[in-house]
């Protein structure tokens, strides 16, 4: 077994272990570090898969945006702090078709792997293989390592598939949008603070 | 080399996981992280399956990636947003307890 193999699957102990932490404890903060901190293995996943600018957009994006976003919705509202279910009578009285779901789903996919991993005709397809630095990608001037290839990405990105940016990025405008349209509120009179009622108040007056 | 069924595994061993989390949960913020989980596990299976196929698509799977965690992004935007809408009006996120759109008397 080579050592990035050895890797991988420390890695991958360390994303299921922080997963099941994440659906399993009490407090919804504590859900939410659990799932912060199995994002960052994915992203060490895909370090090891070659693709270093997959990696930081990874820890970026859900180790920044989506980490800030979990936290101030939970700080912001009040939680029932229990896991449901809270016992094994409980949760199979009450769960019992989503167990039989998740059953069915566990065995099909682990046949489908089995069935896959014994057939091993599918190998004669692969031309590339994970964790190989020397995989033949998209090369403009021959650039090789780990930073080039990131440069070489940026230009086939931008060569080959230029609308898709701007795409990602009318799609978080518009969610943005969405999300303050949501959100945003006007406030009535009566629920503000004395002194804020006060100066709005004589701001009224001095405007009338 | 890491062999891609070892990505696949991890992949399905994720989205089942997340799944199941999805179906039992019942506070709404709980239930957007499993979402979450499910998404990473389709990115990982993505990347599995960058590996199988070489040459000039080996940075195809890279470009979906890079799609999915941008609908995750918005999708988590406007869920929380949605979520704290709710928790206004109602002053929880149980998700059991709220059925505003549910016919409340069936004729």
């Amino acid at each position: 077994m080579q050592m990035i193999e050895i890797l991988f699957f420390i890695v991958a102990a360390y994303i299921i272990l922080c997963m099941f932490l994440s659906i399993t404890v009490t407090k919804v903060m504590s859900s939410a570090f659990w799932l912060i901190m199995m994002l960052a293995g994915v992203g060490v996943i895909f370090l090891l898969a070659n693709s270093e600018i997959v990696f930081f957009i990874q820890v970026s994006v859900y180790g920044g945006g989506i980490a800030v976003l979990l936290l101030f919705s939970i700080l912001l509202t009040e939680h029932d702090e229990r896991v449901f279910p809270e016992g094994m009578s409980e949760f199979l009285r009450a769960t019992w078709s989503q167990v039989v779901i998740y059953l069915l789903l566990l065995v099909n996919i682990v046949y489908l792997i089995v069935a896959t991993l014994r057939d091993g005709s599918y190998k004669a397809a692969l031309n590339g293989e994970l964790g190989d630095t020397n995989i033949p990608v998209h090369s403009s001037g021959g650039r090789v390592g780990a930073f080039d290839r990131t440069l070489n990405f940026t230009d086939y990105l931008w060569s080959h598939f230029g609308n898709v940016l701007p795409f990602i990025g009318m799609l978080f405008l518009a969610a943005v949008l969405g999300a303050v349209k949501i959100v945003i509120r006007e406030w009535e009179i009566e629920e503000l603070k004395p002194e804020v009622k006060q100066r709005i108040m004589d701001q009224m007056e001095t405007e009338a | 080399m890491i062999s891609p069924e070892y990505f696949l595994s991890l992949s399905a061993i994720m989205f089942v996981t997340g799944l199941f989390g999805v179906l039992t949960q019942r506070n709404a913020v709980r239930i957007l992280i499993c979402v979450e989980i499910l998404l990473n596990a389709a990115n990982v299976a993505v990347m599995g399956f960058n590996g199988l196929f070489g040459t000039n698509s080996a940075q195809n799977g890279w470009v979906f990636v890079f799609v999915i965690i941008g609908v995750a992004a918005a999708e988590a935007a406007i869920g929380l947003a949605i979520f704290l809408s709710i928790y206004r009006n109602f002053g929880e996120v149980t998700v059991t307890n709220i059925f505003s759109l549910k016919e409340t008397e069936v004729m």
